[in-house]
């Protein structure tokens, strides 16, 4: 049996071996332990592990104040507990406990680890995205002083990847204990030029199309990235489990978008003032569908009088008039 | 230009003094004349002639050159003061106004003129809010309003009880240039007060008949009277433009007539959706009238190869203006048109204006992508301020299509008010998409019209729309 204290962040601190049938680790904060950790809410002699027969460890808790937890499961101080393997919870000293008999996870393939293998590349990558996307955001707008502007933008999105990326480095160093500023880096950076690229062709497709199932379709892989991204992050970053992470990274960003929702369309009272313009326009070369008639575009836009009808109904229900006998 | 423009659009507003700050008796009584004073004018009741209305050409106006000008006004204000009251607005219960303005008797039957605006909110909430008068001598109690006329921002309103208020004439027809002519009302709460001014004839340019005052109008003076040197009314006070000096406007007193003969059974009697109906109607029959009068003289102007509708109803205003950008050269030319026939409905509620601009804009040294950018910005950059109040959301289409030799987007959103179901507001935005060297941008924007009378306004637009190379 292989006894291993961990530290704060999950790296091993401290090995013990055990080996033989009848094997004892004493473990407490007294010297006289086999395992001796300073916690001070480890009892002298808090627990004791037998090593029996089967290959199987037995855990007895030593009549300790706080007891002693075994993959988060208090266990009995009168009987104790027989197992194969597993993590203890000691005061609050994690000692993982390995077996012959415990079964091992296969071998992760380090190939298919892209973005550990090839973080410098991918975050050079992502980065060359959103400082290209914006340079070309500037040169069409044609300003004056184009290098002004285009180093101000670039600028801002230093700044903006820096809050981003700092933010999820300090969760990894507090939580994993490095700061895999790279990996987090190759992530936003990614996550950010996707976006950009994304929107941009989003916008010449509309165009070209004048499809309207295009805007569902963009807005739905827009929701897949900032999911997939919010997930390698977490991976990254935190000790979650894979489900946890799953739903943490499903969850948060359907929040945040959710408030936006929210605040931006439900809340504002500029929203009586929006106009939907449709796709913004591109030169005609780009353009794939064709016009239509005037008299049918007219025939179309008369159903806006029941739209509109809608919209007042809506209005008036989120926010009536008052007036009694209304 | 712009101030001509503002006149259109700036109700006198009534005051800003919501809750009214300093809350004056209007008894703040200037004083009496002294009895050395000329003899005052026949008395106003002889002047009134039991209510009749008399044709100005029947009155002889005294001569008054020889008087100084303040005792020509001491004279008028003694004239009328008696029949001008204050109207006040209250909310709720509340002892405190919120809103008030001025009014002046008329005709036999008690009744009392005022602006419109003065008593839209009690008209249109009259379960939140309540009118009341208060006399020259000192006399308060509850007035109900009778009939109202949007178009000329009137209304008449009547006291429960017979007030023995002193009518003033009417005169029907308009002073001449340069006449002299008094304004009375309640400026700010501050009590009875006279300007002096000069009526300078019938606005010509406007979609509206009013008579351009030169003299101090202020807020709490709408829908008190304007009189000639004759003590005559010839208007009633209705606006005045901010922000510039004396130019105020008057609405002819030939209009009062019309609506004392409706005036039969207060409004109050029928429901609050009723009185909606009725004043989004009359809202409804002006902006017909603005969007099809008279024979268009020019209906287009042409632009880089652009026609594009300008004229399109008499009542429309055009102007433009150009300018370049050197180091992209890139040209733009805008025409901007406008209706100055705008209604008040409420008192921040405007109904009526009617305008659109159209920008071309021709370059050499752009790339099509920054053209097209160009396009997009001057597609979303107008500004619309409605309030979540009166409006709600728009409804939008658009669609590339096909116009007279060129394609464009064409965006098309419309909006109905809340309060009242049969106005919509209908914004219309045109983008060429044909060449990324030359290209128009037109945005249309019709406020407070009718559904259909509406769409066949933007069918004239859009059809009038073409490109020649």
């Amino acid at each position: 049996m292989l006894l291993e204290v961990l530290d704060d962040h999950r790296h091993v601190q401290l090995r013990q071996h055990v080996r033989g049938a009848g094997g004892q680790c004493r473990i407490g904060r007294s010297v006289g332990c086999d395992l001796t950790v300073h916690d001070p809410f480890m009892a002298a002699e808090h627990v004791v592990l037998t090593l029996k027969e089967d290959g199987r460890v037995h855990v007895q808790d030593l009549g300790s104040r706080n007891g002693t937890l075994l993959d988060d499961q208090p266990i009995d101080p009168g009987f104790g507990r027989l197992m194969a393997g597993g993590e203890l919870l000691i005061g609050r000293t994690r000692v993982r406990v390995r077996t012959a008999d415990a079964k091992l996870e296969p071998e992760r393939p380090l190939r298919r680890d892209l973005l550990l293998r090839h973080r410098t590349q991918l975050a050079m990558a992502g980065m060359v995205l959103c400082l290209g996307f914006a340079a070309l955001l500037q040169w069409m707008y044609a300003p004056a002083q184009l290098a002004q502007r285009v180093l101000i933008a670039e600028l801002a999105a230093v700044a903006a990847l820096a809050v981003w990326v700092g933010t999820w480095a300090l969760v990894s160093r507090l939580t994993v204990g490095a700061w895999r500023v790279r990996i987090h880096l190759a992530i936003a950076a990614f996550c950010l030029g996707l976006w950009a690229w994304g929107y941009g062709l989003y916008s010449v497709g509309a165009f070209a199309l004048q499809w309207r199932g295009l805007a569902p379709l963009m807005i739905a892989l827009a929701a897949v990235v900032a999911f997939t991204a919010a997930w390698l992050h977490l991976r990254n970053a935190t000790h979650l489990r894979q489900l946890a992470a799953v739903l943490l990274a499903i969850g948060a960003p359907l929040l945040c978008g959710g408030i936006w929702w929210v605040l931006d369309l439900q809340l504002d009272p500029r929203t009586v003032n929006r106009v939907e313009q449709g796709p913004r326009v591109y030169p005609p070369a780009l353009r794939i569908a064709p016009s239509v008639d005037l008299n049918d575009y007219l025939a179309d836009v008369a159903e806006l009088k029941r739209d509109a009808s809608r919209n007042r109904q809506q209005s008036l229900l989120v926010n009536p008039i008052l007036d009694s006998e209304d | 230009m712009v101030a001509l423009r503002l006149a259109g659009c700036l109700a006198c507003c009534l005051l800003g003094l919501a809750g009214a700050a300093e809350e004056k008796q209007p008894a703040g009584e200037p004083a009496k004349p002294e009895a050395t004073a000329t003899p005052p004018p026949a008395s106003p009741r002889v002047v009134t002639e039991e209510g009749q209305v008399i044709a100005a050409e029947e009155v002889e106006e005294p001569d008054l050159a020889e008087l100084p000008l303040s005792n020509a006004a001491r004279v008028r204000l003694d004239v009328a003061r008696d029949a001008v009251v204050q109207i006040r607005g209250f909310l709720g219960n509340a002892q405190t106004s919120a809103f008030h303005g001025s009014g002046f008797a008329v005709g036999p039957d008690g009744f009392i003129v005022t602006n419109y605006h003065v008593v839209s909110e009690a008209v249109l909430h009259p379960q939140r809010f309540r009118l009341e008068y208060v006399t020259s001598d000192n006399r308060s109690g509850r007035l109900r309003v009778y009939a109202i006329d949007i178009r000329n921002d009137l209304a008449v309103v009547k006291a429960d009880i017979d007030l023995m208020l002193p009518a003033l004439r009417l005169r029907r027809d308009i002073p001449r240039q340069g006449a002299r002519a008094y304004s009375i009302g309640f400026p700010l709460n501050l009590g009875l007060t006279i300007t002096e001014g000069v009526a300078n004839g019938l606005v010509d340019t406007g979609f509206d008949q009013r008579i351009h005052y030169t003299g101090a109008i202020n807020g709490g003076m709408s829908g008190g009277p304007a009189l000639d040197a004759g003590g005559g009314v010839f208007g009633v006070n209705v606006s005045v433009v901010t922000g510039r000096q004396l130019v105020g406007f008057v609405v002819p007193a030939r209009h009062i007539e019309p609506l004392l003969q409706r005036a039969r059974a207060p409004l109050d009697q029928l429901s609050a959706q009723q009185v909606r109906n009725m004043v989004a109607q009359q809202a409804l029959v002006h902006e017909a009238a603005v969007l099809e009068a008279g024979p268009p003289r020019q209906a287009t102007q042409t632009v880089f190869g652009f026609t594009l509708p300008t004229r399109l109803a008499a009542a429309f205003e055009c102007s433009t203006t150009g300018a370049s950008e050197a180091p992209q050269g890139v040209q733009q030319e805008s025409i901007g048109c406008f209706a100055r026939a705008g209604v008040l409905l409420q008192l921040d509620l405007e109904v009526g204006r009617v305008d659109f601009q159209h920008r071309v804009l021709r370059t050499q040294g752009l790339h099509a992508l920054q053209f097209a950018q160009r396009l997009n910005a001057m597609a979303a950059d107008r500004r619309r301020n409605a309030l979540a109040q009166h409006v709600a959301p728009f409804a939008c289409r658009d669609a590339l299509v096909s116009l007279d030799g060129f394609d464009a987007r064409v965006s098309t959103c419309v909006r109905q008010y809340r309060l009242f179901t049969g106005l919509y507001d209908i914004a219309v935005t045109v983008t060429s998409i044909h060449s990324m060297e030359r290209a128009v941008v037109s945005q249309l924007d019709l406020r407070g019209v009718g559904f259909e009378p509406g769409m066949q306004f933007v069918r004239r637009f859009l059809g009038a729309m073409q490109w020649k190379p």
